[in-house]
């Protein structure tokens, strides 16, 4: 889960902090916290309002710099071992909306997970498992491989992109979807009529799986990319400028526009796009 | 609801694991309990169904972990030269079982298969579960899994036959 | 191949197949045979046992109370309105909001196909438990501002469409599996949202 139920009685002693820094900038204040954490690390960020970036660095550290945007609002940092949780505080109603900016810097294999409202929120560079989540919170992930990601907003915009070899979930309601260079054994894009995109060549004979209900699903691939494709849309169009090699004998029933089944090339990835009312188009990159 | 649409088959796994009622029961309770505890944590990445199903059976692999059953026997895995079953079936041909076999007949014989045979038998067989997340949920290998499998269709195999021919004398 | 060394292996290829002298073993010995035709008949038979018994009425009591212990529910009779109820109280009227819709869709998935839609959620002219639900998540996050809850009005006003136009496709063909997993993603994206909403209210 992404946001964690705060027990006041077990935060660990500020003996865990090193190097803490506080730059006084005209009615906001800039903090600097750095956590020792072994491998495989774990960290949480609720940051209800303001923006959350996380990129990897070398060191075994975390490095935690937030901008805190009054003396109204404090964060919250919870040790224990390897897992650290930062949570931002709002000393009194009303202070909270102001935003507050959260910068880390993680080892590159530090699962990261980020509740932030309003964000945005920024991701690159990781290794591990990837769980973001906010109402209207944009969301970039660039450049990350071998972990999990799972992202959940009703309204943000979610942008990924060189994205590969974990699973990737994503769930919006409204907010568009965009994807580039992304693959893995199972991608899935859910949506209610938020509009999904994705350029790519749906590599690593994974599973692709985007479903909306009225948003449109755009999709771009290169001539090489080895797909087994199904495409519906139970009241909307569908749109194929793509050479697939149509398939007659296929489970998904065929109606002329409104669905399609083929195979490009060995046919290695499954790849199924389906939308209640939305358009699907697929064409060549 | 939840109780009301699941607790068949929450029950039934972990009866059909354990072979004892009472036993099944404490576990149907605790697996409930768990769901109400942990279902915020479900975010929808499987079917519902399968989440509490997978719920249920640890719930049971723990339980027979406390109590110190030996879910895999690991030693029967490194004695492949003390296999049994295969040696009476060399030469001999005896009549298949195919059409033979009832429902009840075969749950009781599944009852009265040795615990650690009777849960792979059930995870694999009847829960539809592969091997490798069998081994997973059991910390054995792939390859014990199996083995196991097979001696507990093998031991099914004779007390299946026993029974029908049982039946035939008594007719 | 002897049996002794084709049974050695069998464990391990019963399921996959083996190799071409373990299969042409499998043709030419009718002892063999016979054996890979029974295991294999017990494994097919196992897959047809359905659950059949139901657990007693104590299991259910002892749930009850354990949950009443716990906090998760409260006692009979009758829940108490949300406005005045206990900072958490809200929080698991949303949680068991979204138990409901999660049970409710797992229910529509497994019925029987003949069954209609409509007898199993409910009639039109009634408000059904999930509208009163939707109220609820409004209340929960009636404190925060006003541009998140207008994020919530709206996005309970699209995931209720979606469950809307799924529900009518599959009354309109209960054979189609797209269909179906139609309403089961709406109702997903809808408990997603009672699930964000607990979040945003901590």
């Amino acid at each position: 889960m992404v946001t964690r139920m705060w027990n006041q009685g077990t935060k660990l002693a500020v003996a865990a902090l090193l190097g803490f820094v506080a730059v006084g900038v005209v009615g906001q204040t800039r903090k600097e916290l750095r956590f020792n954490v072994g491998p495989g690390a774990n960290v949480n960020v609720v940051n209800d309002f303001g923006p959350v970036t996380v990129r990897s660095g070398s060191s075994s550290q975390v490095l935690v710099v937030v901008t805190l945007p009054s003396d109204q609002v404090e964060i919250d940092p919870t040790q224990s071992g390897s897992r650290l949780d930062l949570r931002t505080h709002y000393l009194q109603p009303g202070a909270s909306s102001k935003p507050v900016r959260y910068e880390l810097t993680v080892p590159s294999d530090c699962a990261v997970s980020i509740h932030s409202s309003s964000g945005p929120i920024m991701i690159e560079r990781i290794r591990g498992d990837i769980t973001a989540e906010g109402d209207s919170a944009n969301m970039d992930v660039h450049d990350v491989s071998n972990g999990h990601v799972h992202l959940r907003t009703l309204k943000g915009t979610i942008n990924l992109s060189n994205v590969s070899d974990g699973h990737v979930e994503i769930s919006s309601v409204s907010g568009p979807v965009n994807l580039i260079n992304v693959s893995g054994p199972r991608v899935e894009v859910r949506t209610t009529n938020g509009k999904v995109s994705y350029r790519g060549n749906f590599a690593s004979n994974g599973d692709y799986d985007i479903t909306t209900h009225s948003g449109d699903i755009d999709v771009a691939m290169p001539t090489n990319a080895s797909t087994d494709i199904s495409l519906r849309s139970v009241t909307g169009k569908v749109e194929n400028d793509f050479p697939f090699q149509p398939k007659q004998h296929t489970s998904l029933s065929l109606t002329n526009g409104r669905s399609f089944a083929g195979t490009s090339n060995q046919g290695g990835s499954s790849v199924e796009l389906r939308s209640f009312s939305g358009t699907i188009r697929v064409k060549k990159q | 609801m939840l109780y009301g649409l699941h607790k068949r088959r929450v029950y039934s796994l972990c009866l059909r694991m354990t072979g004892n009622t009472a036993e099944a029961e404490d576990l149907t309770q605790e697996a409930f309990l768990q769901l109400y505890r942990k279902i915020a944590t479900f975010r929808g990445e499987s079917a519902f169904s399968t989440w509490l199903h997978r719920l249920a059976v640890n719930v049971v692999l723990m339980h027979l972990r406390k109590k110190g059953l030996p879910e895999v026997s690991l030693d029967e895995a490194l004695e492949p030269q003390q296999e049994d079953g295969p040696k009476k079936d060399i030469g001999a041909r005896d009549n298949v079982l195919a059409g033979s076999i009832d429902r009840v007949n075969l749950e009781r014989a599944i009852e009265s298969l040795p615990p650690g045979y009777r849960i792979i038998f059930v995870l694999h067989d009847i829960e539809g579960y592969e091997h490798n997340e069998i081994a997973e949920m059991m910390g054995c290998s792939i390859g014990n899994s199996k083995s196991q499998l097979h001696k507990a269709r093998m031991k099914l195999r004779d007390l299946l036959k026993i029974s029908r021919a049982e039946k035939a004398v008594r007719r | 191949m002897t049996c002794a060394e084709f049974q050695r292996v069998l464990p391990y290829i019963i399921d996959t197949g083996g190799n071409a002298e373990q299969e042409q073993h499998l043709r030419e010995c009718a002892v063999c045979s016979d054996l890979v035709q029974d295991l294999r008949y017990i494994a097919d038979q196992a897959k047809l046992l359905v659950p059949m018994e139901d657990p007693s009425p104590r299991v259910w009591e002892g749930l009850q109370k354990s949950l009443e212990r716990e906090g998760l529910v409260k006692a009979a009779p009758a829940r108490r309105p949300l406005l005045g109820a206990p900072a958490h109280g809200w929080q698991w009227a949303v949680a068991v909001a979204a138990l409901v819709i999660l049970a409710i869709a797992s229910f529509l998935l497994h019925r029987p196909e003949a069954a209609p839609l409509s007898m199993a959620t409910g009639s039109q002219s009634q408000p059904t438990a999930t509208d009163q639900d939707d109220q609820q998540v409004l209340q929960a996050v009636a404190t925060l501002p006003p541009d998140v809850r207008s994020t919530y009005e709206q996005g309970l006003k699209d995931v209720n469409a979606y469950i809307s136009d799924a529900r009518r496709s599959v009354d309109q063909d209960p054979n189609d599996p797209d269909a179906r997993e139609f309403l089961m993603q709406a109702y997903e994206q809808k408990a997603m949202l009672y699930q964000m909403a607990t979040h945003s209210g901590e």
